[in-house]
């Protein structure tokens, strides 16, 4: 009976992932070519992940070519549980404590524990996947340089997923309860959990700065690094040991780690109930200003323009997957000045790319806004409020004006800003700074225009959970896309133009380019646009 | 006030709404009645310009919400059903994100919400986020909204729902002192001895057919309203 409940959760549960990917897609009538696209997305991105492992498992290779095969599967193993407890521990507090239908699920006569269990049991499929992302490299460079896996030892890597998954999951579990009781007490909860973003993506960005030295550490140093295992690794030790073939540490393994699970699952289901309504500092509690203050009068476009605002800063979902770019064009303008020596040392090692340093800078810019655009998700982030805006004397314009004033304040600012600093620091001379500035500005516009455009053309009223449209909807796709093509289109057009124009002229002709195309799509947005917007049945 | 000539509106092969036509007057409170589906949602919205119509034309204060939407909101204010409001900003952020958008000043907001507030029981749920309000402190918050930029005509959608009888009592005296200042009321509801005890006017609908219009008595006579609705439920049946 509680099996067959459990298989029910987890269906009822993947269903609905299902169903908010499915809703997510632009259009009344599903184009057969969009799954078709976004599978080729995927592909896309898993291609190039596995690209990378199988550099970094080739570099460590030599450990196997040296009888040390152990150390190579145990630091297979370090990475996977690392990066899947790190990609999975926001995830997990997501999905274990907010979801939204934890209440009637509880209502019902379902144990609390067992609601629990269906909600790791699919956080579990996805870590594995995330397992077998890092792990299925390192097996095939394995294979290529040492020779097929024997039985013991494929029994000793199937042992080794299963325990890796069952642990990091574990530890993202308890990292994911802990961060939703800080998150509890915490009285804006988007600005609390963007906080937190950034510091796992400054501790992420710090160790991957020192992948290149510790790699090379590794290769020297094996021989300690062994020892270290050996003593203070143990679980690693014996999980390097399984994969070679050793049965018995795949029996340990296993058990090791479901004991391990079975403890976090245990203590997790019993303080489930007590921390979904535990003490909760009211989120966003402001007391009402008095006086004057709390009466002021805007003008309708401001209006819209500070409820965009409120609502970025309120809604975890929307600051951490657009707002985190921002803050990733200011972090980028702040440590340029102090890595300028460094940048500018490794553009000289590739031939010709110091030459046209000018133009990388618009470049990174234009890929760092494709992951910074407000205003893609923010027609479809009016769901089931669109009546509200629909029912009021605001034209569509007006809507769309506020809405594109977020962007440029936020993510134009900040683009002007970093562009005008990084092409400073590198000693870009004046006319190219300003021109670089200019750029920047402009770039950041063109994607919070072409960012409505694409939301307006696909809009999605109907989602459940806001990361529908802040992750997965088309035209946020389409605007990282563009992030992605504008500098490659950029690099092609120099290289046919390379050898008659200078850097300063390939600027000022992508700077007219541009202000010619802003202005375009302003004349669409305020008109096209706006009649677009009040076309949207409520 | 409001016009509504042989509105029509079909989704799909179903019609929703079927040559409706019906008037309202200042100072007329207007019931809407029907069993579910019955096109109620489907006119009210129409109205308030949220849907397009397949025929007919629809008119506030003479402005066409085809043609002229925009000046038919700014004299309109629509209470939905279940008013889903923006979650994320406070009982007093959405009041004055209302306010901005209808031009309402400093003052006048101040004192609307003041006035409203306190006659709702509502104003210390002004400071909390919606999200955190009960279904009935929502629903006065949209009350409020509705009123505080003096709109000529009000439509709501089941009003009473979820207020406690208080707070149904509260809003059955502003929507008559609103009618009284020479607005109008749109509104439809399934409490028909609300209906029968606060309208001027009813209109039965019935799978988008309007089978009865006009006065209290032109409509019910000397039978209760529900007998009357029942009775057309049926016959038309």
């Amino acid at each position: 009976m509680k099996k067959d409940l459990l298989f029910k959760l987890i269906s009822i549960r993947i269903k609905a992932m299902i169903r908010n990917f499915g809703k997510s897609l632009p259009g009344k009538k599903k184009s057969k070519a969009m799954p078709i696209v976004i599978g080729f997305l995927l592909v896309y991105m898993v291609v190039a992940f596995e690209f990378l492992f199988v550099m970094l498992w080739d570099t460590l290779s030599v450990f196997c070519t040296v009888g040390m095969s152990w150390l190579y599967f145990a630091l297979c193993g370090f990475l996977a549980a690392a990066l899947t407890v790190f990609m999975n521990v926001f995830a997990t507090q997501n999905q274990l404590y907010n979801a939204s239908d934890n209440e009637l699920l509880l209502s019902m006569p379902i144990p609390p524990g067992l609601i629990l269990l269906s909600r790791m049991a699919v956080l579990l499929a996805s870590s594995l996947g995330t397992v077998i992302l890092v792990t299925a490299p390192a097996v095939g460079v394995y294979i290529y340089r040492i020779g097929p896996l024997t039985a013991a030892q494929t029994v000793g890597l199937i042992a080794s997923l299963v325990a890796v998954t069952l642990c990091a999951q574990a530890v993202a579990c308890v990292l994911g309860y802990l961060l939703h009781l800080i998150l509890r007490r915490v009285k804006n909860k988007a600005v609390g959990s963007m906080v937190f973003m950034i510091l796992f993506l400054v501790v992420y960005y710090t160790l991957y700065s020192k992948v290149g030295t510790f790699l090379t550490y590794l290769a020297a140093n094996g021989e300690e690094v062994a020892s270290f295992v050996k003593a203070w690794a143990a679980p690693f030790y014996s999980l390097g040991l399984a994969c070679t073939g050793e049965v018995l540490h795949s029996l340990l393994l296993i058990v090791g780690a479901a004991l391990l699970f079975a403890a976090v699952y245990r203590v997790l289901s019993l303080t489930f109930i007590r921390s979904l309504h535990g003490k909760n500092v009211s989120a966003n509690v402001r007391t009402t200003p008095h006086g004057k203050k709390g009466y002021r009068q805007h003008s309708p476009s401001n209006a819209v323009f500070r409820k965009e605002l409120r609502r970025l800063f309120t809604s975890a979902v929307y600051l951490m997957n657009v707002g985190l770019g921002v803050i990733m064009i200011l972090a980028s303008a702040a440590a340029v000045p102090f890595f300028r020596e460094t940048i500018t040392e490794t553009l000289r090692l590739i031939p010709g790319f110091y030459s046209v340093m000018p133009l990388l800078i618009p470049a990174f810019i234009s890929a760092i806004n494709g992951m910074s655009c407000f205003t893609a998700p923010s027609v479809s982030l009016e769901g089931k409020n669109l009546w509200v805006m629909r029912a009021m004397p605001v034209s569509g314009r007006d809507v769309i004006i506020g809405k594109l004033k977020l962007h440029l304040v936020l993510t134009g600012s900040a683009s002007t800003i970093a562009g005008l600093v990084i092409a400073a620091s590198l000693g870009c001379s004046i006319p190219e700074v300003l021109l670089i500035t200019v750029l920047s500005a402009e770039i950041a516009a063109f994607f919070g225009m072409l960012g409505l455009v694409f939301n307006l053309l696909f809009p999605n009223f109907t989602w459940i959970n806001e990361a529908a449209p802040c992750k997965q909807g088309m035209p946020v796709l389409f605007v990282i896309l563009l992030g992605m093509v504008l500098p490659i289109l950029g690099g092609i057009g120099w290289a046919l133009l390379g050898g008659v124009l200078t850097p300063l002229v390939y600027l000022a002709v992508f700077a007219l380019v541009f202000a010619l195309a802003l202005i375009l799509l302003y004349r669409l947005l305020v008109t096209w646009g706006g009649k677009r917007f009040e076309s949207f049945q409520c | 006030m409001l016009s509504i000539s042989h509105l029509t509106k079909k989704y799909g092969e179903k019609t929703a709404v079927d040559d409706l036509s019906l008037t309202i007057s200042a100072g007329e409170i207007y019931g809407f009645i029907g069993h579910n589906g019955a096109g109620k949602t489907t006119t009210l919205k129409a109205c308030c310009g949220l849907i397009d119509f397949d025929e007919g034309e629809i008119t506030i204060g003479g402005n066409s919400i085809r043609r002229d939407p925009l000046a038919c909101k700014r004299m309109t204010a629509y209470i939905p059903d279940n008013p889903d409001m923006y979650d994320f900003l406070t009982g007093h952020e959405y009041l004055n994100f209302v306010a901005d958008v209808y031009g309402v000043s400093a003052a006048e907001r101040k004192e609307c919400m003041e006035y409203y507030g306190e006659l709702l029981s509502v104003t210390e749920a002004f400071a909390k986020p919606i999200s955190a309000c009960s279904h009935g402190m929502r629903q006065k918050i949209a009350v409020i909204s509705a009123l505080i930029h003096k709109p000529k005509l009000i439509i709501m959608d089941e009003p009473f729902v979820g207020l406690d009888p208080s707070a149904a009592h509260k809003l059955k005296t502003v929507m008559k002192e609103h009618c009284e200042a020479g607005g109008a009321i749109f509104f439809s509801t399934h409490v028909l001895e609300v209906a029968e005890k606060l309208c001027h006017k009813i209109a039965v609908i019935k799978d988008g057919k309007l089978l009865k219009n006009g006065t209290m008595d032109e409509v019910t006579g000397d039978a209760s309203l529900e007998e009357v609705f029942l009775e057309l439920a049926d016959n038309d049946a």
